[in-house]
């Protein structure tokens, strides 16, 4: 991982380190901030929260058309990801899928964080989450 | 004593039929291969492995004192791998790290340097190897190439460890014969001299200094060919555990990735030798599985192997090998 | 304080315009307008200022210089406005703030995109080097997750979507400044190939040049132009974000409720008095939950609401009788303004074709996503006669 942008999210790129508005109990991700997107409050004060590595698909598509750099059809969703203690709301993320069809998908399907190399900026691989259905499905 | 706290194998979901592979070459193709999805590298499937071993220990991330990680594939002759995936896996930044490289003994190098760690600080460390073994078009060994990872996490003991590191024993013998430069296949050069004068010796006596003897039930071997492990197994009278014929020749990473099959495989009380061959020498560690090892979470390694899917010739190539490598386009 | 009025509007045809520079885009909207002021105008003496929209699609180095380099109007204010596709409506919308504020008597309100100089195109966007924001994020596959979940939460079903594609292609076709010329059935556009799941070829609106303007004056001013101007009732502009963990944003705007609760409150006016309205479609599924976020109709009922035929040119409440986005074209900047130019044309009886009989309160809507797909802007004007 490389380069400013990326150095300074790596914990949120890296491991789902989230953020709780202590106003709202909205979970802020990946933004670390101190306004709060839902309830304006600034400046909010925020407590790190720990995101589960296991989702739930609220919407998705399926893209026949993109960008050479990235393989089609690429499946792409909205995904919930609760805390990892169960505790307060999720955070509410884009996920691209991988390893995933669009069979294998419907509105609440359950979905794994996957560790992987979203894309190469220019020579080096950046890596951070997408997800998949898990890999026992495919057994 | 060294204890395995945690194992973790990782293998790729895509596969390529090595029959596939005989069929725009020549030749017969048996069994199957691993393959990298496009959006893998060695990091994150190291980081997979490690993950895994991590989920399945009684070791938190952040009290890890040690991160040796093993490849001899990584593209980059500089970046490191052990140092991203402790950060990935949550350790403190006063982890100790070390990358091993340059010979098929390097996770064999970093396993038995991780057990001295451990010994000399009694704190726990990970040990992970990674491989994307690189593969030309129409080259001898396109279709055993394989890719995948393993991790091991060792503590000085454990209320539940998966298994115990009985003894380690090395053979030096300075042997080299097969090579292979970055991005390029390897030259193999000749497979019965290096089965003899190489693997036989190298690995006879690495098992003799890890005191081994006959008794071990179980046999895995890490080496860039098939009759190659085999020889490396010779010196026990062990039934083999081998990935070879679903993933292939994955570098370094054979011998975590095997051995965590073992134990995962393996009755609680069932001895293991494990040997790893490669340029310079041959390393042979005796493991024990204990209880623990009977009740894992997550995937196990022979669950990777059936939830599988096939590539085309096509993709196994592209997905290989994507980047200039010093220069060098891939194929 | 004085109204605003719209009292004149000028447009190109719009469609693949090779042979156009972006200049001439501007330059043919402008004296179209020009020379259909109804009492006629002295361009460089009546306007005060210029708000001029457009993304500069084509990298052309857009700022209010130049649309003076393509319309001669030096000398004055002229501000570029740029809010995603909303664009256009926004442009509209300050010059219309500016007038109502006694600090401009005549403004100019200009639009114009050149999509088609640049082959990459929108596309490119996805390609975009950031994590969690737009990687991997087209347009369609943005509105494509509404309709996803829609379809999924409140039953609609493909063929109500795919209806609004049938509606919007038929009306076009009867609208002379329209890019697409044709009309498409249900099953066409089932069976055009899928661009983003759930989405086909014939949900998306086409990539179109295109350019329009119009002029806007208060109260004082309006009759020097024309004996029939429209009024600016009301308007509103919002945004919102599906990040902020709002359900309904998932398979709605958030921002197009609060754009039009401001527009429908500063009118006086609601959704069952508007009697014709120009709506953001550039995929089909957007109108569908269009209608529900203008409150045309209950949440959810989006599918029931074109399947009896409401929205139809000749049904209670037509929407997009130009064709919309999906047969008219979405020429960026250029496309909210031509959707004013549509309603004024419409509260004056002068639409020809598509006249919606007897319209005097219209509605136009232009939404926008922005920040890499990650917020949504929402643009609601109401005009009356």
């Amino acid at each position: 991982m490389s380069g400013p942008r990326y150095h300074r999210t790596r914990e949120q790129d890296q491991r789902l380190v989230a953020f709780e508005c202590q106003s709202c109990g909205y979970v802020s991700f990946p933004d670390e901030k101190q306004t709060c997107k839902r309830c304006g409050d600034a400046p909010a004060t925020f407590e790190e929260v720990q995101l589960a590595e296991r989702g739930e698909i609220k919407t998705f598509v399926v893209q026949e058309y993109l960008p050479d750099d990235i393989e089609v059809p690429q499946p792409l969703a909205i995904v919930d990801l609760p805390q990892a203690d169960g505790s307060g709301e999720s955070a509410r993320v884009y996920g691209l899928l991988t390893e995933t069809e669009l069979d294998e998908l419907s509105v609440g399907t359950e979905v794994e964080a996957r560790f992987r190399e979203l894309f190469d900026d220019g020579e080096r691989p950046i890596n951070s989450f997408k997800f998949s259905v898990p890999r026992e499905v495919k057994r | 004593m060294v204890v395995i706290d945690g194992a973790g194998g990782y293998v790729p979901l895509y596969r390529i039929d090595r029959s596939d592979v005989a069929d725009q070459h020549g030749g017969r193709g048996r069994g199957e291969s691993a393959v990298p999805a496009r959006d893998e590298n060695h990091v994150t499937m190291a980081s997979e492995a490690v993950s895994t071993a991590l989920g399945r220990s009684t070791t938190a991330a952040e009290d890890v004192a040690a991160v040796f990680t093993a490849s001899i594939s990584d593209q980059f002759a500089e970046h490191g791998i052990a140092a991203q995936l402790a950060y990935r896996a949550g350790t403190s930044t006063d982890v100790r790290t070390g990358d091993f490289q340059a010979s098929g003994r390097a996770a064999a190098d970093a396993l038995a340097t991780a057990r001295e760690y451990v010994r000399a600080t009694d704190e726990p460390a990970v040990v992970a190897a990674v491989d994307v073994m690189p593969v030309e078009s129409g080259g001898d060994d396109e279709s055993t190439m394989g890719t995948g990872a393993g991790a091991l996490v060792l503590r000085p003991d454990s209320d539940t460890p998966v298994a115990t590191l009985e003894s380690v024993g090395q053979a030096t013998t300075g042997f080299l014969e097969r090579h292979r430069e970055h991005g390029e296949s390897a030259t193999a050069g000749d497979a019965r001299f290096e089965r003899r004068h190489g693997v036989a010796p190298a690995a006879s006596t690495a098992f003799d200094r890890a005191d081994a003897g006959g008794e071990l039930e179980y046999g895995v071997a890490s080496a860039p060919g098939f009759r190659l492990a085999r020889t490396a197994l010779e010196p026990i009278d062990a039934e083999r555990v081998s990935t070879f014929n679903q993933v292939g020749y994955a570098g370094t990473a054979t011998l975590l990735l095997d051995l965590c099959h073992a134990i995962e495989s393996a009755d609680p009380g069932a001895t293991i030798g494990a040997v790893a061959y490669g340029q310079g020498g041959a390393d042979a560690f005796v493991v024990s599985v204990d209880d623990a090892a009977d009740d894992l979470d997550g995937l196990t390694v022979a669950e990777q192997l059936e939830a599988k899917e096939y590539v085309s010739y096509a993709k196994h190539l592209e997905y290989r090998e994507r980047y200039d490598y010093e220069g060098v386009p891939n194929a | 304080m004085t109204d605003a009025h719209v009292v004149g509007s000028g447009i190109i045809d719009f469609g693949e315009k090779y042979e156009w520079a972006f200049d001439d885009l501007l330059e043919g909207a402008y004296l179209d307008l020009v020379e259909s002021v109804d009492h006629g105008i002295e361009p460089t003496k009546d306007i005060d200022a210029i708000w001029y929209g457009t993304l500069d699609i084509a990298n052309e180095g857009s700022s209010g210089a130049s649309v003076a380099h393509a319309t001669g109007l030096f000398e004055k204010p002229a501000t570029q406005i740029v809010n995603a596709c909303a664009t256009g409506s926004d442009a509209f919308r300050n010059a219309v703030q500016a007038v109502k504020a006694g600090d401009v008597e005549v403004a100019l309100v200009i639009g114009a995109e050149k999509m088609l100089d640049s082959t990459e195109g929108l596309i490119g966007g996805a390609a975009l080097e950031r994590l969690w924001r737009g990687r991997g994020v087209t347009m369609p596959a943005f509105f494509g997750m509404r309709a996803t979940r829609h379809m999924d939460q409140y039953e609609t079903t493909r063929e109500q979507i795919a209806e609004v594609s049938v509606k919007n292609h038929e009306n076009g076709t009867k609208y002379p400044h329209a890019h697409q010329q044709f009309e498409c059935s249900v099953d066409d556009v089932k069976e055009s190939a899928t661009v983003s799941y759930p989405l086909n070829l014939y949900d998306c609106c086409p990539v179109t040049d295109g350019a329009c303007a119009v002029l806007v004056t208060n109260d004082e001013r309006s009759r020097e132009f024309t004996d029939a101007p429209v009024r600016v009732a009301g308007y509103g502009f919002s945004t919102d974000s599906f990040m902020r963990g709002d359900d309904l944003a998932l398979t709605n705007f958030p921002a197009s409720r609060q754009a039009s609760s401001m527009a429908y409150e500063r009118s006086g006016y609601g959704p069952d008095d508007i009697d014709v309205a120009e709506v953001h479609d550039c995929f089909s599924i957007t109108e569908l939950i269009t209608y529900e976020d203008l409150g045309f109709c209950e949440q959810g009922e989006g599918g029931t609401f074109i399947d009896d035929g409401v929205p139809h040119l000749d049904g209670e409440k037509p929407v997009n009788p130009s064709g919309g986005l999906l047969s008219k074209g979405h020429p960026i900047g250029a496309t909210g303004v031509a959707q004013i130019a549509e309603i004024f044309e419409q509260l004056r009886g002068e639409a020809g074709d598509v006249q919606v009989p007897d319209a005097e309160v219209g509605l136009q809507h232009n939404i926008g996503i922005g920040r890499n797909a990650t917020g949504a802007v929402s643009c609601v004007n109401i005009l009356e006669r």
